[in-house]
């Protein structure tokens, strides 16, 4: 409970600090973002809206109050769920448009994530446990030298061997357009068929380090007594791989899971933006080329928030799978 | 022990004295040293492949005007070619030259990543010594900040603050990645300085009086040498990884020749929709390679590092010459 405690106080602290970000960061920039915005206008536009300026500063709050009243102010905002306004979205709310994106990637990598780490965790297991056989010497270095490469350039390389030339999979989108989005068999089935090809390239990239740490580790466990005694008492081959050493070999790779999953997010970017998938990674993509701050900037705070969650549920399975935290 | 080592010197000969000049000596031990990790970098496959390939990218780089004999930013044949006997690599929708992008591109890349690495490094080595080694709430702290920057995901964190930077290109973008990517080094050479500090030279160091950053670069760095060099491929590693995808996202200066801005470019075109598939693969395959080549020169290092991660040839065969029995009967 103790160790719960002090990883949630750690959560806590984290998020803050991803807010306190988000506040300072515009304003350490030089020159304000209002600039940015106001580049994108073409003179004729401002000579039209000589107001636009003072509007643009009033919607965006930037240099109404000073720094620390003002920093008061927007954990205020963001305790109490209020991001402002999508300016590229206008006149949506941010928390809108948050909710209409963030189920379709939570869909996307939460799936593809679990069966990366279950696909890699089960093969890693294996490569260790036969060393040197069919699983450790192709499958291994393909996953790692797949998991090397960046993860846009899988993703346009899936789009034009999987998708155009063999068209096993539809290439753009969550669904097909012709469909609007409701609990009905037709569009649940056209979403997971959507789903299929940027899954698949997201098992793809993150299989590889799931396998190659599991392999690491397992290799050690494999010399352990307590497996020599199970081989010795005559279990069967599978049970002492997965009950005995994979059991015992689980617990390092979870720790990586951080940074795994942070890097997954990321991904979901690139793999969002080359599949066109309405999901959070698109829109953040385009709220920051487009200067829509407020959405750009509640999105670094929702994916935060999704990568704190995802962490604080492995502390809890740590504390199920290793007996020392418990007691600690 | 370096500190031990100027008072064996007045107990020798005059002539033993010169030959030890503190000019002298480094190099002739990094004559002994240099070939002695590069040759066991080289023996494994994994990193030899690594070696070979960044040091043929790095080559392509330095002789890009030698082998592309066009400009990247030249119009110089007619748009949308496939590859052929001219354009080996094709030409864009604009008529640009892929070939010449990519060999051109790979200066720009290259150079990024290891600057932004190198800024990254500096960082990470600097706080992760100093955390170490000063412990109590210095150490505490630079801990909690560190972690926090584990935990929030990178590539979003990179967008946003692209978001609000007025100017883009390849010093900005060095800029950012150096100052975002330190944490996952920081937190690794934090735990090898730990391991460190409380061996006898560090302690005979603390004990004669040296100033704390004496010791933590005189002391404690030269022993970390390796390890801040596996951090520096890891975030080198990361750096061109990150700087293409935020140019490939459109986050970089288009008008600049990289391996990012050339895939922008192929993706804003749709050129994969249209079937022209060499204006994304090689550019990607040239990403793919360098990122790759580190990759595996790391893997190489951990092969090291970790003995048992390597096949045990070697080992079994002397246990079978020492008349034991072979120690991987069990589990073949």
């Amino acid at each position: 409970m103790r160790f719960l405690l002090r990883r949630l106080g750690f959560y806590a602290v984290a998020l803050w600090g991803a807010i306190t970000l988000n506040y300072v960061l515009p304003r350490l920039m030089p020159g304000s973002p209002i600039d940015g915005l106001l580049a994108r206008l073409s003179p004729a536009q401002l000579a039209a809206n000589p107001q636009s300026v003072d509007n643009l500063r009033e919607a965006l709050g930037y240099e109404k109050e000073p720094f620390v009243s003002g920093y008061i102010t927007y954990l205020g905002q963001v305790v109490r769920g209020d991001f402002g306004i999508s300016t590229s979205n206008f006149p949506s709310p941010v928390t809108e448009v948050i909710g209409r994106t963030l189920p379709y990637s939570i869909f996307l990598v939460g799936v593809a994530f679990l069966v990366a780490f279950a696909l890699g965790t089960l093969l890693g297991m294996v490569a260790a446990w036969r060393r040197g056989g069919l699983v450790d010497n192709v499958v291994t270095p393909t996953l790692m030298a797949v998991g090397a490469f960046p993860a846009f350039f899988t993703s346009l390389l899936a789009v034009y061997f999987l998708g155009l030339e063999a068209g096993w999979f539809p290439i753009q989108h969550a669904y097909d357009t012709d469909l609007s989005p409701g609990l009905n068999g037709e569009f649940l089935g056209s979403v997971i068929r959507h789903a299929q090809l940027p899954m698949l390239v997201i098992v793809a990239v993150f299989a590889g380090g799931w396998l190659l740490s599991m392999r690491n580790v397992m290799i050690n466990t494999i010399e352990e007594d307590y497996v020599a005694m199970a081989k010795a008492k005559g279990l069967r081959d599978f049970r002492v791989m997965t009950m005995y050493a994979g059991r015992n070999a689980i617990l390092p790779p979870l720790t990586g899971f951080a940074s795994q999953f942070g890097a997954a997010v990321g991904g979901l970017v690139f793999i969002e933006f080359v599949f066109s998938y309405p999901g959070v990674g698109l829109t953040l993509q385009q709220a920051a080329l487009g200067s829509d701050y407020p959405l750009a900037q509640a999105l670094l705070l929702v994916l935060a928030v999704c990568v704190l969650a995802a962490n604080f549920l492995m502390d809890c399975l740590y504390v199920v799978l290793d007996p020392r935290v418990r007691s600690a | 022990m370096a500190a031990a080592e100027p008072e064996a010197h007045l107990d020798g000969p005059p002539a033993v004295l010169a030959a030890d000049m503190p000019g002298e000596r480094p190099a002739s031990r990094r004559r002994l040293r240099l070939p002695g990790w590069a040759r066991l970098l080289l023996r494994n496959p994994k990193s030899c492949f690594g070696i070979v390939a960044l040091a043929a990218m790095v080559l392509v780089a330095l002789l890009a005007p030698v082998i592309a004999q066009n400009s990247p930013s030249d119009i110089v044949g007619l748009p949308g070619q496939p590859p052929n006997r001219d354009f080996w690599f094709g030409t864009t929708d604009q008529g640009y030259d892929v070939f010449a992008q990519v060999v051109w591109g790979a200066r720009t890349s290259l150079a990024v990543g290891a600057a932004a690495a190198l800024m990254s490094t500096v960082i990470a080595a600097t706080l992760g010594m100093l955390a170490a080694f000063s412990g109590g709430w210095i150490d505490d702290t630079i801990n909690l900040v560190t972690n926090v920057f584990l935990v929030i995901p990178a590539l979003p964190l990179l967008i946003v603050v692209y978001s609000f930077v007025p100017q883009r290109g390849p010093i900005v973008m060095v800029l950012i990645l150096g100052l975002t990517t330190w944490a996952v080094e920081a937190r690794i050479l934090r735990g090898q300085a730990l391991s460190l500090r409380n061996r006898d030279f560090i302690q005979a160091a603390k004990v004669s009086g040296e100033s704390t950053w004496r010791i933590v670069f005189g002391e404690l760095m030269p022993n970390m040498v390796s390890r801040i060099a596996a951090g520096f491929l890891l975030v080198f590693y990361l750096s061109i990884i990150f700087a293409a995808g935020l140019e490939f996202l459109g986050f970089g200066d288009v008008n600049k020749t990289t391996w990012g801005t050339t895939l922008y470019w192929a993706q804003n075109n749709s050129t994969v929709l249209q079937g022209e598939w060499w204006h994304f693969v090689f550019p990607g395959v040239a990403l793919a390679l360098a990122v790759a080549a580190l990759v595996f020169i790391n893997y190489g290092i951990d092969e090291l590092a970790n003995p048992r991660l390597r096949r045990r040839t070697r080992s079994s065969l002397r246990r079978r010459l020492l008349g034991l029995p072979p120690r991987e009967s069990v589990t073949s």
